[in-house]
């Protein structure tokens, strides 16, 4: 007598008729609609008040997540009424299924729960995401939205964010630093330029100051030029283009107003940064 | 009747003048920070500097006694430069030996002092806001409210105001918006402030709905700086915000009702602060 082989288990047959079906797709419909709903109010509600709108929209994700969870344990569970071992035998289908060729649609899924329940980053967020920047304007089930600073909708799989690194500009809060960098000549007033860059940030409509957000400026001999570097919390991400803009065009007026020389652009190395605009 | 209900502030104020250290008097617009200057302030040979309006000229500070200094609000502009003039003052403080107390404007003075260096300024006594019932002791000490009678009696006899101002989330401030007492009204209409309960009670209007404005960010930017300064000429907005687009935005706020202007200069409407503020905190100008 052979030991230690287990005795085969007898499945039920699942009972699906045409009216469980229809059931099943009702419920599956209604959790579409009331998921739409729901990111909807919550979208309206976030976008009354800067201060509130990542709050708000942290709840989208996880608001969709609960009424699909919510929908597919309805489906399974009341309506197929499906026993531990049906629901063995369907977990064993679904690996078989996952093996076939949609592990990379499972991983994305598992990576937009985690993203959803562990919050790297959250809609509102401005992040870099591989070769990508932008704002996170939603996470759904299989991938997360970008909307780039050049207004291009960039699609990321959810997955990525287990093989990638993540930069988070503003970690769920309003605001966010912002560099700005200029380049004048070496025999420019450094002090006046210096003066003029912090009195650009720190009086800029867009700027956000308090006790913990204040306005830095540093010096670098470039060798050939001075780079100048001002950073500053900006009230609000989404006006992290027009306070960079505003503000290098209130220094480039001052500059020349003042006699304050610029570097001579063929004499200025161009040095990539994510977070800076670079003016001569 | 401003003197009991701020008689804290103005004890700490007389404390730090006494002792020689200089302090900030900070209030709301029409918040009362001139009572609690007045009243901290009573010996005589005390020297008042007056600043009146923007200007890139410095003020002429004592070397010795005791100094006020009113309208500190207009010593900086959002501008390349504009933070000149405060600087220099703050400079002028550091090496005088009088001791000064400067009046401030709250949302001019948040905003500033973490833009610029301010720490010998002293320390900040912040004028605090009325109760409903501090609200009703006031109107009643300068208007007729003998037909608010009733009202009055209530609201001042019994302690539920302050019960009020111990609940969270402003739930105090709804409570005193849906009830049926005047004073409690003025009360959530003028955010405990003295100077727009009068202005409210004056207009009669605080059943009057809070209908927030549509309103750009360049007309919100030109709010925010007409509610740092109060009154504040149209030449130092045309230095802050789009020259071209000025008369358009002075229509806009002139029509939501939150400023008046004249020829020469533009004022923030006292009943109206309530409503500025909580637009600007929605758009994060205010923090």
């Amino acid at each position: 007598m052979v030991t230690g082989v287990p005795e085969p288990v007898e499945v039920e047959p699942i009972g699906v008729d045409l009216s469980t079906v229809v059931a099943a797709v009702f419920v599956l419909a209604v959790a579409v609609l009331a998921a739409r709903v729901l990111t909807y109010v919550l979208t309206r509600l976030s976008e009354r008040s800067v201060e509130r709108r990542i709050t708000f929209k942290m709840f989208v994700p996880i608001t969709r997540f609960v009424v699909y969870a919510a929908a597919v344990y309805y489906v399974l569970v009341p309506l197929l009424e499906l026993s531990p071992d049906q629901i063995l035998a369907f977990s064993a289908v679904f690996g078989a299924v996952l093996a076939l060729g949609v592990q990379d649609l499972f991983a994305n899924i598992v990576g937009g729960i985690v993203i959803t329940f562990e919050r790297p980053y959250t809609v509102g967020d401005k992040v870099e995401f591989g070769d990508h920047y932008g704002e996170v304007t939603n996470i759904g089930i299989r991938s997360t939205k970008l909307l780039t600073p050049d207004d291009s909708v960039v699609t990321v799989p959810n997955y990525l964010f287990f093989t990638n690194s993540l930069s988070n500009a503003n970690a769920g809060a309003p605001e966010m630093m912002v560099v700005v960098e200029f380049y004048v000549s070496p025999d420019a007033d450094t002090d006046r330029a210096t003066g003029i860059i912090r009195d650009a940030l720190k009086s800029s409509r867009y700027v956000y100051l308090s006790e913990d957000h204040g306005v830095v400026s540093r010096l670098e001999d470039a060798g050939g030029y001075t780079a100048v570097r001002g950073k500053a919390y900006v009230n609000d991400v989404r006006n992290e283009k027009a306070f960079k803009t505003r503000v290098s065009e209130r220094v480039l007026r001052s500059f020349d107003d003042e006699d304050v020389r610029r570097a001579d652009p063929a004499v200025v190395a161009v040095r990539e940064h994510p977070n800076s605009r670079q003016e001569y | 009747m401003l003197d009991e209900a701020f008689d804290e502030e103005i004890d700490a104020a007389k404390e730090a003048i006494e002792s020689g250290e200089n302090v900030v008097v900070a209030s709301e617009p029409f918040g009362g920070r001139r009572t609690v200057v007045d009243e901290a302030v009573t010996e005589a040979g005390v020297r008042r500097v007056s600043v009146p309006s923007v200007s890139d000229e410095g003020v002429e500070i004592p070397d010795d006694g005791v100094c006020v200094v009113e309208g500190s609000r207009y010593l900086y502009t959002r501008r390349v430069g504009g933070f000149a003039p405060l600087e220099r003052f703050a400079e002028d403080v550091t090496v005088s030996d009088a001791t000064f107390v400067t009046s401030w404007n709250t949302y001019a003075w948040d905003y500033v002092r973490h833009a610029v260096d301010l720490g010998v300024l002293g320390d900040t006594v912040r004028v605090p806001k009325l109760d409903a019932s501090q609200i009703a002791r006031l109107l009643d000490s300068e208007y007729d409210v003998s037909e608010f009678g009733d009202d009055l009696n209530r609201v001042t006899a019994d302690r539920k105001t302050s019960f009020h101002d111990s609940l969270p989330f402003g739930l105090g401030r709804l409570l005193e918006e849906s009830s049926d007492n005047i004073f409690e009204k003025i009360s959530a209409a003028s955010s405990g402030n003295p100077g727009v309960a009068r202005s409210v009670f004056e207009e009669r209007s605080w059943d009057e709905e809070n209908e927030d404005a549509d309103l750009s960010y360049e007309d919100a930017f030109a709010l925010r700086v007409a509610l740092s300064k109060e009154t504040v000429g149209r030449d130092v907005l045309r230095s802050v915000v789009e020259p071209d687009s000025l008369p358009r935005t002075l229509r806009n706020l002139s029509d939501a009702g939150f400023v008046e202007t004249t020829d020469g200069s533009v004022s923030l409407r006292a009943e109206s602060l309530v409503r500025v503020v909580s637009h600007l905190r929605r758009r994060r100008l205010v923090w």
